[in-house]
């Protein structure tokens, strides 16, 4: 099943106020491929944003279509179709609905009327994936942002979707833990095949996808892996690494020429 | 603000933290039924006895719950003069035109001040035992009939739990607008009754706007994750009965058989009325 796509967006075009030719988005195409980290980046006011609430079937584009696992979402199979996608907000607070850590993680899994049993299970594995599952009584009040972040993932990751959207979900956090919580997630994706679009700000985010898009004013204006992105483009602020790499260059320092992550530039400076 | 402790919850591993809040729910509200059954003083000392037993098994100390009856005091006292001034019948030791005190007057007055006192009292038992949430569901639970009469008592109890999980954050907010407002020179507490009240706004609108936003990010939340009005949904939150459950139900009936035998009448005439 690896490779074929499974979210393919076609010609989408969407804007708030129909009175005006502010698009928020214009004629934006791309194709994911099941399994892969997507990241989509951006300045504010770029679409990103749109474009996931477009993809969960928050607002209908105006133009374009929006296809998962082949088949077409629309105002009629929009709710079928959420089995399979799900979405991390940005803001862990209003994300949380239950009372306690484990009924927040229930309740898409009460929503699809499963019985206890399974819902018990679903629950348990999902806190485990995400290491939460000691905190499984706690309320929310008792969490720090970090955790209530993976709250959250396991909530959706319960729902066991082949499709996770992460809408800037990491900004509220510091960099230790957003660190950590990327780690977590690259290790859930490799272990259960899941494909990953994140939506971010943050160029270290970016830089562990395997695709990236840039979006400008509605517009999609590059795409590729993030090595080829932030070299071809020297106005998009690289992350930290590769920053580091190009000024040991300019230096005279004979770095490799590819791009780098943070550890392996790590590994090659200790080298 | 904080002094009112009727409705607070107590974390707490008791006997009474564990029972089923269902039971509780009903057990308090039967309790305070019971009370208006009661004809002598010996029964008060018997439902008096149960209800400091409970406060007992609570694991709270005595003094929460007095500190929960404080607030209320001069209601209760209140009552109980009207009670003693206006009732005649037996010894009359003073009387003044319409106002006397009499035996039965001040025997009056003992059981109004008894009923107020137990029910704080047992109100305050159960929610200082109870997780607010419990008590939803346990609502929940028994207003399930209510569906045939195509009521939608799961989406109240889904607002109703969701309105409590959030108003810790929403006292978080109240406090920080309020800190951002000092910051600006506000000084809050200070002036006549109208100044005080449009000192209030400022705080009030930005709250109002942030409830509004969050609301909206949590229905988008709600939306993605399938919840959808109307549509039947499981529960992950299960209540089940336990044995020591079926004890308190015991206690109760043998509560009622004592209270039925200090009245000195049948039994079954009690249930008949």
């Amino acid at each position: 099943m690896n490779g074929s796509p499974i979210l393919s967006v076609k010609d989408l075009s969407f804007r708030y106020d129909i009175r005006t030719d502010n698009y928020a988005l214009s004629a934006v195409s791309f194709i994911v491929k099941r399994g892969d980290w997507l990241a989509v980046i951006g300045d504010n006011g770029s679409g990103k944003s749109t474009l996931a609430r477009l993809i969960v079937g928050l607002v209908e584009p105006e133009q374009g279509s929006i296809f998962i696992n082949n088949c077409i979402l629309n105002e009629q199979s929009k709710w079928d179709l959420r089995k399979k996608v799900g979405i991390v907000f940005q803001n862990p607070d209003n994300q949380f609905i239950g009372t306690t850590v484990q009924d927040d993680v229930a309740f898409g899994l009460e929503n699809l009327n499963l019985d206890y049993h399974e819902m018990e299970m679903r629950v348990f594995q999902a806190l485990k994936l995400v290491d939460m599952y000691q905190y499984r009584d706690k309320d929310p009040s008792q969490l720090s942002g970090g955790q209530k972040q993976r709250v959250a993932i396991a909530g959706v990751l319960a729902l066991q979707p082949d499709l996770m959207i992460f809408d800037e979900a990491f900004v509220m956090l510091d960099p230790k833990s957003r660190r950590e919580l990327l780690n977590v997630l690259k290790n859930i994706q490799k272990k259960i095949n899941l494909t990953i679009l994140s939506i971010t700000h943050d160029r270290e985010e970016a830089a562990v996808a395997d695709q990236l898009l840039v979006l400008k004013a509605g517009e999609l204006i590059e795409q590729g892996t993030p090595q080829e992105v932030f070299q071809k483009n020297p106005d998009i602020e690289p992350p930290f690494a590769e920053q580091l790499r190009q000024e040991l260059k300019r230096k005279g320092i004979e770095v490799p020429d590819g791009y780098m992550t943070e550890d392996e530039l790590v590994a090659w400076i200790c080298r | 603000m904080n002094k009112l402790i009727l409705g607070r919850y107590f974390p707490g591993e008791s006997y009474l933290h564990r029972l089923d809040p269902r039971l509780k729910l009903v057990a308090a509200l039967y309790f305070i039924g019971l009370l208006f059954f009661v004809e002598n003083g010996q029964g008060y000392i018997w439902l008096f006895l149960f209800t400091f037993l409970l406060m007992r098994l609570s694991g709270v100390s005595y003094s929460v719950y007095f500190k929960g009856i404080r607030p209320l005091i001069w209601l209760i006292l209140f009552a109980v003069m009207l009670r003693v001034m206006f009732t005649g019948g037996g010894t009359i030791y003073f009387s003044l035109g319409p106002i006397m005190i009499s035996r039965f007057g001040l025997l009056s007055g003992f059981y109004t001040f008894s009923r107020f006192i137990m029910i704080i009292l047992i109100s305050t038992i159960v929610t200082l035992t109870t997780k607010s949430i419990d008590l939803t569901d346990a609502i929940h639970a028994l207003v399930k009939p209510l569906r045939l009469m195509r009521i939608p008592v799961d989406d109240f109890a889904l607002m109703l739990s969701i309105s409590l999980r959030f108003v810790p954050n929403l006292l978080d907010e109240t406090q920080k607008v309020m800190d951002a407002q000092r910051a600006r020179g506000v000084v809050f507490g200070e002036g006549n009754l109208i100044e005080q009240m449009k000192k209030l706004v400022p705080i009030v609108l930005p709250l109002f706007v942030s409830s509004l936003k969050r609301a909206e990010e949590m229905a988008d939340v709600m939306e993605v994750k399938g919840y959808r009005s109307g549509v039947k949904r499981s529960s992950f939150r299960q209540l089940k009965w336990h044995l020591r459950d079926g004890v308190a139900i015991i206690c109760i009936i043998i509560l009622t058989l004592g209270v039925s035998f200090f009245n000195n009448i049948n039994f079954v005439l009690l249930f008949n009325i």
